[in-house]
Parts: C-alpha cells; sequence; structure tokens
C-alpha cells in the first residue's frame, strides 16, 4: 500500500474532521501534491452537503429574512461591524449596545463616520493623521496601530472619549480570517492582557470595533490586536496583527 | 406630466447560478443575499435544528451563517466545491461550535440517521430547483438506509456533534479501530453509491 492509499483511507474521517492531529496533518502535508486525493476530498465534502440534505425540513420563522438583510444594511453603509459575541467572561471590558445606540451614538457615529471617510483615502497614513487631528480638537485621544511583521499592511486607531471609558477602533487592511477565527482587541497594562472585545472585518479588510470598558481605555498603556478562535480567548494565543502605545 | 417609467430590474436574480449570486453578494448586493436566502435558509436551518435542538439557536446559527457569507463571499472559490458545501461547512463548524460552548445535552436532540422518517413536504416556490433537491434527499436517504446500523450510528456522531475518532469510540464503548473502520466504510460506500448515481446520471 502506498502512500496515496495510506491518506486515501484517512480522507473520509479528515473531511468529518474526526482525526487525530498528528493524522490530518499528515493528510494536510500530503494534499498539496497528490490531485488524486485532493479530488477525492472534493468527493467527500460534497457527500457531506448530501447528508445535511438528509435531515428532516424545518423552517424559521418568516421574519428572519428580513432581519438578516436588515443587519447587512447599515453594516455596509457606514461599514460598522456587528461584534459577534460578548468579550470572554474573564475580560474585563463589555460591549453594550443599547448604551450605544441610546446615548452615545450620535457623537460616537459622526466621530468614526469622520475616522472610516478619512482612514479609507487612498493615502493611509496621511488619513490616519488627520483623523487624530480631527479627533483631537473634538477632545478625544487617539492611538496609532501598525501592523506586525505578520500583516505589514494593517492599520488601524484608537479614538477615546474624553472621559476614557468609551472608544472606537477602526481597522483597515487586515488580513484574511478562517471561518472559525475572530480578531481580539487586548488592552494591555503592567503585562497583563485584557479583552477588549471581538470582531471581524469585511472582504475589503475594514471593520470597526465599539469598545467600552469598566475601566478608563486611558488606564492602558498599549494595545495589540491578535488572531483568536471564534468568540475570542481569554488570554492572546495567536498571530499579533497590530499593536500601539498610549502616548 | 410626463409619466415616468417605473425602474426595471437589471438582473432576474432567480436565474442566476449559486457562484453567480456569490459574485453580486462579494459586491455587496442585497437581493442577491436574499436570493441566496431562498435557496438555502430551510437547510442551514433544518441542520443547526438537528445538531441544537432549539428553534431559537437555529435561528441565531442561520442569521449567523447568511451574515457570513455576506462578508466571506470573496473568499468563495468555485474550483474548491460546490456553493452548497460551502454553506454546509459553515453551517456545520458553527453549528457545531455552539453545541459544545453551550454543552447542549445530547438527549435533547436524538440524532436523525438512527431513524430515518419520511421527509416533510417543502414549500418553496422554485418547482425545478425543488425537484432536484428532493430526488438528491430521496438518494442520500436511500444510501444511507442501506448501511449497517452500527456504521450510520457512529457516522452521525461524526457529522452531527462533531465528535473524534475517540469521543465516538468513548461513546459508544467500542475500540477506537472499530469506530475508525465503521465511519470509513460507510462513508466509502456512500460516495460509491453517489458516484454510481452520476454514472447513470450521465449515461
Amino acid at each position: 500500500m502506498d502512500n496515496t492509499d495510506l491518506i486515501s483511507d484517512l480522507l473520509p474521517a479528515y473531511s468529518l474532521d474526526c482525526l487525530d492531529a498528528d493524522e490530518a496533518e499528515k493528510v494536510a502535508s500530503h494534499l498539496p501534491e497528490c490531485s488524486r486525493c485532493r479530488q477525492e476530498l472534493q468527493d467527500y465534502q460534497e457527500l457531506l452537503s448530501r447528508m445535511a440534505l438528509s435531515v428532516p425540513e424545518h423552517s424559521p420563522s418568516p421574519e428572519l429574512r428580513g432581519k438578516i438583510l436588515a443587519a447587512t444594511q447599515p453594516a455596509r453603509e457606514i461599514h460598522q461591524i456587528e461584534v459577534k459575541s460578548k468579550p470572554v467572561d474573564k475580560a474585563q471590558s463589555r460591549w453594550n449596545a443599547n448604551y450605544f445606540w441610546k446615548i452615545a451614538l450620535p457623537a460616537w457615529g459622526v466621530l468614526s463616520l469622520i475616522v472610516i471617510l478619512l482612514l479609507g483615502m487612498s493615502n493611509i497614513s496621511l488619513g490616519r493623521r488627520l483623523a487624530s487631528l480631527e479627533a483631537g480638537r473634538l477632545g478625544f485621544q487617539t492611538v496609532s496601530l501598525s501592523g506586525t511583521d505578520t500583516a505589514p499592511q494593517s492599520v488601524g486607531l484608537l479614538v477615546i472619549s474624553p472621559d476614557g471609558q468609551d472608544g472606537c477602533l477602526v481597522v483597515d487592511g487586515m488580513p484574511a480570517l478562517a471561518d472559525d477565527q475572530d480578531y481580539q482587541l487586548w488592552l494591555i497594562r503592567d503585562g497583563q492582557r485584557t479583552s477588549g472585545g471581538v470582531f471581524h472585518s469585511y472582504a475589503s479588510g475594514y471593520g470597526v470595533l465599539w469598545i467600552h470598558t469598566e475601566q478608563p481605555l486611558v488606564s492602558y498603556e498599549a494595545f495589540g490586536v491578535t488572531i483568536e478562535p471564534i468568540g475570542g480567548s481569554p488570554d492572546a494565543t495567536g498571530d499579533k496583527i497590530m499593536g500601539g502605545n498610549l502616548n | 406630466m410626463a409619466k415616468l417609467k417605473p425602474l426595471q430590474p437589471a438582473v432576474n436574480f432567480s436565474e442566476l447560478s449559486d457562484p453567480d449570486l456569490l459574485n453580486w453578494i462579494k459586491n455587496a448586493d442585497q437581493s442577491a443575499l436574499g436570493e441566496l436566502y431562498d435557496r438555502y435558509h430551510r437547510l442551514v436551518y433544518s441542520l443547526a435544528y438537528q445538531t441544537i435542538g432549539e428553534s431559537a439557536v437555529a435561528e441565531e446559527i442561520t442569521q449567523d451563517v447568511f451574515l457570513r457569507i455576506w462578508e466571506k463571499a470573496a473568499t468563495y472559490h468555485a474550483e474548491q466545491g460546490k456553493v452548497l458545501t460551502w454553506i454546509v461547512t459553515i453551517t456545520r463548524n458553527r453549528a457545531i461550535d455552539l453545541y459544545r460552548r453551550r454543552r447542549i445535552r445530547p438527549e435533547n436532540n436524538p440524532l436523525v440517521w438512527e431513524e430515518l422518517t419520511p421527509l416533510e413536504r417543502s414549500d418553496g416556490t422554485n418547482i425545478e430547483a425543488e425537484v432536484d433537491r428532493s430526488m438528491m434527499r430521496t438518494s442520500i436517504r436511500t444510501a444511507l438506509a442501506s448501511l449497517p446500523a452500527e456504521q450510520r450510528q457512529a457516522l452521525s456522531l461524526a457529522f452531527f456533534r462533531g465528535y473524534s475518532h475517540s469521543e465516538i469510540a468513548e461513546n459508544l464503548q467500542e475500540p477506537i479501530g472499530t469506530v475508525k473502520t465503521r465511519i470509513r466504510l460507510a462513508m466509502q460506500k456512500l460516495r460509491q453509491y453517489l458516484l454510481d448515481e452520476a454514472g447513470l446520471e450521465n449515461d
């Protein structure tokens, strides 16, 4: 039995994602060099979609369609993204949608739009400088986040409200995520990291995260963004995408 | 005053293929997303419901899946598989992730392949697509029903629960080698069944 036959026997379980890590790695490293196995894997993946058709059919409530389409409308218009889930349990920061929509949106909405428009300029660094100037004029503090070697094209700007409790992170040029990943913002003080929330960006690499923390954002020394499993991690585990210090 | 001509829609989305719809979605076209939703929302919801067993959570997953499609349409590549396959992958990942994270008790949602129930009538309006899907559904259920019960049982734990070989072995109180063989044989047989079926269609 040659290697291809051995791998071929593992493909059904690989498509179902039920192999042990070492076996899965063997398959993953074999696939790029073997078109036969790639085709076979595609057959198994298609088989899984057929298996999904075998379940008894149910329908969601008729309102769901409108709800989903409504969720896409404002997001595309102002490039604001939905925060996928609450920050992880241990984190001290929290996302409170009602708070922002009822109290903070008017001022923040205008500000974020300014920031987004400026970040959208073809000259990103000039956009960031202009956004910082504009935010400073309004009494907001800003922190520039620069891409690491992992994602040198990524940029971000964190705008902090005058009382230091609220913030808005706008990012651009973010690397693509797998389906089971999110970005996570970290607030860093004395070497300790606290989650500032999880988010993802659009295919264009744009994203926005609203932040509301128990402790003032200005009490943190630095900010960083990593790639984490969907929903976020209690502490950073993935590659650091960008970071910046509070001056 | 001259009468204004009503605006004609430039594209009839219901006539587009799935990959073409995704191209429109990639360019932020909501009508295209609406059409894709009309085609696949029952499949996504039903699979989520089967995995989780709670309608509110299944709706949450359905919403999440279509918003993920909206955001990730650009990452779909036709050469890597069909749109249906891509959507099912996203749905299974999301549903299994929630199943594990929320520690849902297995007794709340019995595995569907343990007893293959009669199919419900669909309320779909696209008759041709419904007929196609209905035929595919019938053939996969026939193929699944032809498997030995113990193979079907191991396969359903992997498919709906996302269990690994060792978790399935523990759950069924069987040696891990036996579980591996059951899953491999079941999947190989189902694949062969579908290949034979495709061969017959092409003849």
